[in-house]
């Protein structure tokens, strides 16, 4: 098992989401850059649904009580496993006592621990999603316990594998069309392809509020489903982008979808990056 | 009626919206088609999203969305009206102030009796139009305008589980413990959505509710029944 000793800013236990209760209300969660996760399962040879946890701006710091073979994907920040800084290296064999810990975000904001075999944490509904109202857990607190299969630890795995995905800052998010595009005039689709954006500080898992308003005539509408990708335009012209954990109905314009990718790459973009939204035909 | 119209939405979804009012008719259709299509395509759907006038189809990797869009296209409708619920699930809630702490606040603003508010909330039956919000958090049925009242303008930190609140023109019941901003006018034993179970909400879509006025010693009983799993939720058809 592993302890952990300092939680980092917000962590938690994802996979690849809770399907199948989203006409309940039940959101479907998951990785918030869904590449980069997968990836840290991959050089383990994990299943794409493995279990793992991610760190928010500020990693973890992690005791481990057996030795494992754990990988990270993600956001760039320093690693030290017993305060010895590790470069260029994404898989690990732990030892029994060592203490790994990992830094302040420096590029992207979402990193990835996976574990071979996944984090063994209790699966309510069919996923083990931290999420407050089916599990009870919304982040990882200080010297809570990680579980994992010690049996299948240190395999014969390429130790020095350091493939990584290159964090995309590139500024242009693509999207297609939303529900309420038609419902948009020329002016206003001029106004939010051409608008600089930034995420503010007000975004979570739920999702990524964006800081410039734009002025355009929005209604409320009638109460409609929404899933993660989807920008509300509010009626006081401010975009919401729902993510990860993002509630499964709401009452605002629909105006884009984030392609798949292009919320991974949205997760991971940086509070000064300029975001503009490329709309793809 | 009209034929909904079918858009994609995002690489693995689609729409299908009727036309934009919060009416029984067009909720059977939606319902209906929600239907529908889970018993025949059922190899192509991950799950149906419904709501008050639309529904969103997730598809599975795999399903070609073109040829998807032209199937939902091609459905005829209306589609079988039979299969829609006449279910009134009665819900027991003790409108007791200790619970219903903001039933003062309703009266004064309606200028009404609490006796006549819980008269006019209880006598109702509101359908569900959706869920959505938190897990398990039903969208009802209008509420008789005489008991509209607004959201508080500061919200409660902690409203507790069970809690039935009034919000503008909307009633609903809190599924868990949450901030809200609702006029509290009463509490309900039972659970809304239970993540143990393997299906963690009693209701369905289309089914609706009735509030069942209890006492505060009947909210305990059956409070002990919810908590030792052995109480069962009733209701009524409307044949």
């Amino acid at each position: 098992m592993i302890e952990v000793i300092r939680p980092g800013q917000y962590s938690s236990i994802q996979d690849l989401g809770r399907f199948g209760y989203r006409s309940m209300g039940v959101p479907i969660s998951g990785s918030m850059d869904q590449s980069s996760a997968e990836l840290a399962n991959q050089l383990l040879g994990n299943e794409a649904n493995a279990a793992l946890v991610e760190m928010t701006y500020v990693g973890a710091t992690f005791l481990f009580q057996e030795c494992a073979t754990i990988a990270f994907a993600g956001a760039r920040c320093e690693v030290k496993l017993n305060n010895e800084i590790i470069e260029d290296r994404s898989v690990l064999n732990i030892e029994v006592g060592t203490t790994l810990s990992f830094g302040a975000m420096k590029d992207g904001n979402f990193l990835y621990l996976a574990i071979i075999g996944g984090f063994k944490t209790e699966m309510v509904l069919g996923s083990a999603c931290y999420y407050e109202a089916i599990n009870g857990m919304s982040r990882m607190t200080k010297g809570m316990t990680l579980f994992f299969d010690e049996t299948l630890q240190k395999q014969e795995i390429k130790l020095n594998e350091t493939r990584s995905i290159r964090i995309n800052q590139n500024q242009y998010i693509e999207v297609e069309k939303g529900p309420e595009f038609h419902l948009l005039t020329n002016e206003d689709l001029q106004l939010l392809t051409e608008t600089e954006f930034t995420i503010s500080p007000q975004s979570n898992r739920m999702g990524f509020r964006l800081n410039e308003q734009v002025e355009i005539d929005s209604k409320e509408i009638i109460s409609s489903p929404v899933q993660p990708g989807t920008v509300q335009l509010t009626k006081g012209g401010q975009l919401i982008v729902l993510m990860r954990d993002a509630q499964t109905v709401g009452g605002y314009f629909r105006v884009f979808q984030l392609t798949p990718e292009s919320i991974n790459q949205l997760a991971q973009a940086s509070r000064k990056l300029r975001i503009k939204f490329l709309l793809l035909d | 009626m009209g034929s909904p119209i079918v858009r994609k939405y995002g690489s693995h979804a689609v729409l299908m919206e009727w036309e934009s009012i919060i009416s029984p008719a067009i909720h059977d259709q939606v319902v209906g088609t929600a239907e529908f299509l889970k018993e025949n395509h059922v190899d192509w759907i991950l799950e149906i999203v419904p709501s008050y006038h639309s529904l969103v189809v997730y598809l599975k990797e795999n399903v070609d969305l073109e040829r998807y869009i032209g199937i939902c296209q091609a459905i005829k409708v209306p589609i079988n009206s039979g299969i829609n619920s006449n279910k009134t699930w009665l819900v027991p809630t003790c409108y007791d102030s200790s619970f219903g702490y903001d039933l003062n606040a309703v009266s004064t603003s309606s200028e009404l009796s609490p006796e006549t508010i819980i008269k006019l909330h209880s006598e109702a039956q509101y359908r569900i139009y959706g869920m959505g919000f938190l897990p398990g958090f039903l969208y009802l049925g209008v509420l008789d305008e005489q008991i509209h009242t607004p959201r508080k303008s500061v919200v409660k930190q902690l409203v507790p589980k069970g809690s039935v609140g009034i919000g503008g023109k909307q009633t609903g019941i809190y599924p868990q413990k949450s901030p809200g901003g609702w006029n509290v006018i009463g509490r309900t034993p039972i659970e809304l959505f239970n993540p143990t179970l393997k299906n963690p909400s009693p209701f369905s879509v289309g089914d609706s509710i009735q509030f069942t006025p209890i006492s505060l010693e009947e909210y305990d009983e059956v409070l002990t029944e919810v908590q030792n799993g052995n109480y069962e939720l009733k209701f009524v058809s409307n044949d």
